[in-house]
């Protein structure tokens, strides 16, 4: 008896250890609950940092509420944040380094096209997706490229008609001089002429300029109706402060390319009025979708910042790759990459759609800039550009 | 404790052997894996290694190549010939981000840009007039220009003298002899060192890299060399950026491995031993720290900092390495004394390439295993105490049942049957048993039947008899219902002996008995209370009924004739006497009453039946039942 019991207790005892001994060694955190890390390259400082701020503000947004639900396949996402400064080589550097040592799944940023394309071979290289949300000449087609992006097309198209009609047949172009602006400027002049306009002038200039009324002056002599801005950031602000001084003898309008409702902020409200803008997004829109989006990034920044399609964009963008990776149900470049074409979001006239070129279909909305506020005047539908591949 | 359990609880040490095999299945294969791992990183770390000695070798061939190209005598030449120079040079080398043309005062005049993917994407700046070269550098700069300035004249000289018996070898034809062969190498090294003021490498400059804008941050090698004019002074400087990116490649060629193995948590960075710093960046190793450093080809000992994992270090080439190569020629030299790992000069470059894995990842690993092994251990637990108590219950559930049968066969119960078809020990056993129990209960039945039973004709016997009427008397007590007694003699019963013999009348007997039971109710009982003597108790019978059932037994005994086997005819008759069972009378009294009865039956000339109540008859002497109701057929 005191044999049997005693060989039961030793094998008991064992057993437990064993048991204590794995449950010990095997408390670790499991790598399948590690973050989804998500690299961004966006100017938080330099001419675009206002755009940049606005994306990341987008961003923190999405990924935050995606953490609060639990995350991605129970998995939760990181921002690994860097500041590009609006350079291009930098955005080299910080890409190289988010995917060489940060291990990021993916990458999003940055603004501007020079370095979207410096960023793009970096990706294009390490098969890393990347995601842009900003305004871009369009054509840009890479597998490793996905462009949340109002291309000419989708702004171009509906607005010459509109300022045909309304404004006058003349058209000035005056933007910064890179690859963005030299594009729209071509689409601008097809299309007027398309339609019966005229080109009256087309000018560019370098970053940083500080006195405008030369061009003012040339524009006043063209006789052009309608000014055609492709000169977002700072250099805008300070253009468009000075024109309102220049005494033009009539009335033009002026469209200022990716003006968004950061320049309530940045610009003087009288300097504003009347300036016409269409992007895919306003914040004043009164949509369910709109306010839902709206009041979160109120609730989360607060209002004095007040959201911007380039928030719209990267936070959206967040949503589509999370939709893809779920879709997928593993954290797999090249099958998370197959899963993103065709994904929407939204319903109705606001359906935005990812498609296979990697470029948006999206609704489009003509505002004005009136007496402090950023008012959808048009809604210009939803509109689908050719294939850019 | 019952036979199951002590089966069981021997038999439970075999989950001991059970659990300490999966347990050191468990360690080796553990071990297995963890030196698996160790051995992929260090195969990455030594091939990225080899690979990153081997392109800094080939970059410092690319730079003298650069040097040679871009010539001296130049800085004399109009700007868009020195840059058409520069560019023409730079298209010849791949490892350049840069090359910087300095005037002799370090500050920067001209510069073009390399090749390189990256550098399309540089916003131009201009550097004009800023300083390229530290005021260190230029120390050993001057330093080594002076040494070589004061060794050219005699090396000069030197090689005059080799090219004069170059031409007198040549005149003669003697191009293959030994002499020929030493004369020539001589030649090319002196030719060498009067072309090409001596250089220097070194690994900094970060400021610079800023000004110009390239695509990559920190420090590089930087390789720098005097341009002379034509009568060897110093005219500027050559300085040519090596792309960084380059060896970051290197680096994630090395990350890459471990991840496409999935290895995830690792970071490969570059050392600095003297600075205990990395010089390129790193997500889990820190910066700074690395000072417990020893030259072994060391693992842990290497870690900094609490975080568990595996750090792993190989020495490759340092900037030091290159310069000494560039002044020596000696750099295959070096690289081959960084691969043999018994060589002391291996340790002195003061660059280390380090690889760590983060202890997430053995742990993973080791969950992984845990998994699969707690999975086994549980299926083998439950297979083990399975088997343990299905064995148990083989063994001892016949045996449980036999206990059972025993103890009720012990009790005087029925036989318990076995219910098991087995052709074992225990299957014999139990059926042995069970044959054995029927044989047991047949005899007892026999046995009892010869202890109650009157052998010649069946009825009970007179002890027999006692206890069934007294528990026919209880129950009709108990019930309250009548029950009465009969007492029966044949008549004359010792002449038939006398005249037929005894065997006509044993035949007598037995058919008597069979009359009186065929009468009888199954519920009645007949006992023979002597030689010709029977009894029998009525149950719910009062005295009135039972004198009519006498009546019946009386009549069917005189109407009986017997035919004897002689052809003779028997008959008899038989007195009776009856008397109600009164609830306060013993048996003995009871048949002494119908005693009286009978007797009085007897006496009034046989072949009748007398019956009195017992009332009357406790009141009379038993002799006398005077007022006994008389009844004849």
């Amino acid at each position: 008896m005191v044999t049997l019991i005693r060989s039961l207790l030793v094998s008991l005892l064992v057993s437990l250890l064993f048991v204590l001994t794995t449950i010990i060694s095997g408390c670790s955190t499991s790598d399948s609950q590690a973050p989804i890390r998500l690299g961004v390259v966006l100017p938080l400082s330099g001419t675009f940092q206002i755009y940049g701020q606005q994306g990341l503000n987008g961003l923190m947004l999405a990924v935050e509420q995606i953490n609060a639900k639990g995350g991605v396949l129970g998995r939760p996402l990181e921002l690994v944040v860097e500041d590009n400064n609006t350079n291009p080589a930098e955005s080299v550097r910080l890409s190289r380094q988010l995917i060489q040592v940060q291990d990021v799944f993916a990458l999003f940023g940055p603004v501007s096209s020079s370095a979207r394309f410096a960023m793009q071979e970096v990706a294009d290289k390490f098969q890393v997706p990347q995601f842009y949300g900003i305004d871009y000449e369009g054509r840009h087609f890479s597998r490793y490229l996905i462009c949340y992006s109002t291309i000419p097309e989708h702004y171009i198209n509906p607005l010459i008609p509109y300022l045909l009609e309304t404004s006058g047949p003349n058209f000035y172009v005056f933007g910064y001089d890179y690859v963005w602006p030299h594009n729209m400027s071509e689409r601008i002049r097809q299309e007027s002429e398309r339609l019966g306009g005229a080109i009256k002038g087309i000018e560019f200039t370098p970053f940083g300029v500080s006195d405008y009324s030369a061009t003012f002056a040339r524009i006043k002599a063209s006789g052009a109706d309608n000014l055609m801005l492709i000169l977002p950031g700072g250099d805008g602000f300070n253009f468009l402060k000075q024109m309102r001084k220049f005494d033009f003898g009539r009335e033009i309008s002026t469209v200022a390319f990716a003006a968004d409702e950061s320049y309530l902020d940045a610009v003087d409200v009288q300097d504003l009025e009347g300036v016409l803008t269409a992007l895919h997004f306003f914040s004043s829109w009164q949509s369910d979708s709109a306010k839902t989006f709206v009041d979160s990034y109120v609730d989360r920044f607060g209002s004095d910042q007040p959201a911007t399609y380039s928030s719209k964009s990267h936070y959206d963008m967040v949503y589509l790759l999370t939709a893809a990776i779920e879709k997928v149900g593993v954290v797999e470049r090249e099958q998370v990459i197959d899963a993103l074409s065709g994904l929407t979001r939204y319903n109705g006239k606001e359906q935005i759609k990812l498609r296979e070129d990697h470029h948006f279909d999206l609704p489009m909305y003509l505002a004005q800039f009136k007496q402090g506020r950023l008012d959808v005047i048009k809604d210009l539908g939803r509109i689908s550009p050719a294939d850019q591949r | 404790m019952s036979l199951r359990t002590k089966i069981f609880l021997w038999l439970l040490p075999v989950t001991v052997a059970m659990f300490a095999f999966i347990d050191s299945y468990y360690f080796a294969s553990k071990k297995a894996l963890e030196q698996q791992l160790e051995l992929t990183a260090e195969l990455a770390l030594e091939t990225g290694a080899t690979n990153l000695n081997h392109q800094l070798t080939l970059y410092q061939q690319e730079f003298e190549l650069l040097a040679r190209l871009m010539g001296d005598c130049i800085l004399d030449a109009p700007q868009p010939h020195i840059e058409q120079q520069l560019s023409l040079a730079l298209r010849h080398t791949r490892g350049f981000s840069s090359v910087v043309v300095t005037d002799t005062a370090g500050l920067a005049r001209y510069m073009e840009w390399g090749g390189n993917q990256g550098n399309r994407f540089v916003l131009p700046q201009s550097i004009d007039g800023l300083p390229f070269i530290s005021a260190d550098q230029f120390a050993i700069l001057k330093q080594r220009f002076s040494q070589w300035k004061s060794k050219l004249d005699p090396v000069t000289r030197d090689l005059n003298k080799l090219l004069l018996q170059q031409s007198v070898l040549n005149d003669r034809g003697e191009k293959n002899s030994e002499h020929y062969h030493q004369l020539q190498t001589r030649l090319a090294k002196l030719q060498k060192f009067v072309a090409t003021a001596p250089a220097l490498v070194d690994f900094s400059g970060h400021q610079q890299v800023q000004w110009m804008g390239l695509p990559f941050g920190g420090d590089t090698y930087q390789f720098i060399r005097p341009v002379l004019n034509c009568s060897d002074e110093v005219d500027g400087y050559l300085v040519a950026f090596l792309d960084r990116s380059k060896i970051e490649d290197e680096l994630y060629r090395v990350r890459d491995k471990l991840l496409e193995k999935g290895t995830l948590q690792i970071d490969v960075a570059l050392l600095n031993v003297e600075q205990s710093s990395l010089f390129t960046a790193s997500r889990y190793l820190p910066a700074f720290g690395y000072r417990d450093i020893d030259n072994a080809y060391g693992r842990s000992s290497l870690v900094p900092f609490a975080t568990p994992g595996l750090l792993l270090g190989t020495p490759v080439i340092d900037a030091n390495f290159i310069d000494h190569a560039l002044q020596h020629e000696s750099g295959h030299e070096l690289c081959a004394a960084l691969l043999d790992v018994d060589d002391p000069a291996r340790y002195e470059t003061q660059t280390r390439l380090l690889l760590y894995i983060h202890g997430n990842e053995f742990a993973s690993l080791n969950r992984e295993l845990l998994e699969e092994v707690a999975y086994v251990a549980a299926m083998s637990l439950v297979m083990i105490l399975l088997l343990i108590f299905l064995l148990a219950n083989y063994i001892s559930a016949p045996l449980v049942r036999l206990t059972a049968g025993v103890k009720q066969l012990a009790e005087g119960g029925a036989v318990l049957p076995a219910e098991i078809k087995r052709n074992d020990e225990i299957g014999v056993l139990v059926n042995s048993f069970e044959k054995m129990a029927y044989e047991l209960k047949d005899k007892e039945r026999q046995l009892v039947a010869l202890a109650t039973r009157d052998p010649l004709t069946d009825c009970l016997n007179r002890r027999a008899f006692s206890e069934v009427a007294d528990q026919e008397f209880q129950r009709a007590n108990r019930s309250g219902s009548p029950i009465s007694l009969l007492l029966m003699d044949i008549d004359l019963f010792k002449s038939v002996n006398d005249r037929y013999g005894h065997n006509i009348g044993d035949i007598v007997l037995r058919n008597f008995s069979l009359l009186v039971k065929d009468i009888l109710r199954s519920s009645d009982q007949l006992g023979r209370f002597g030689g010709e003597e029977f009894i029998v108790v009525l149950p719910d019978i009062d005295l009135a009924a039972g004198v009519i059932i006498a009546e019946r037994i009386r009549l069917a005994i005189s109407k009986q004739e017997l035919l004897t086997g002689d052809g003779k005819i028997v008959s008899i008759t038989v007195s009776i006497g009856i008397c109600e069972w009164q609830d306060d009378q013993s048996l003995i009294e009871v048949i002494q009453h119908a005693d009286n009865n009978l007797y009085q039956a007897k006496s009034l000339g046989r072949n009748r039946v007398e019956s009195s109540s017992s009332v009357e008859r406790s009141l009379l002497p038993p002799s006398k039942c005077a007022d006994s109701e008389r009844t004849t057929s």
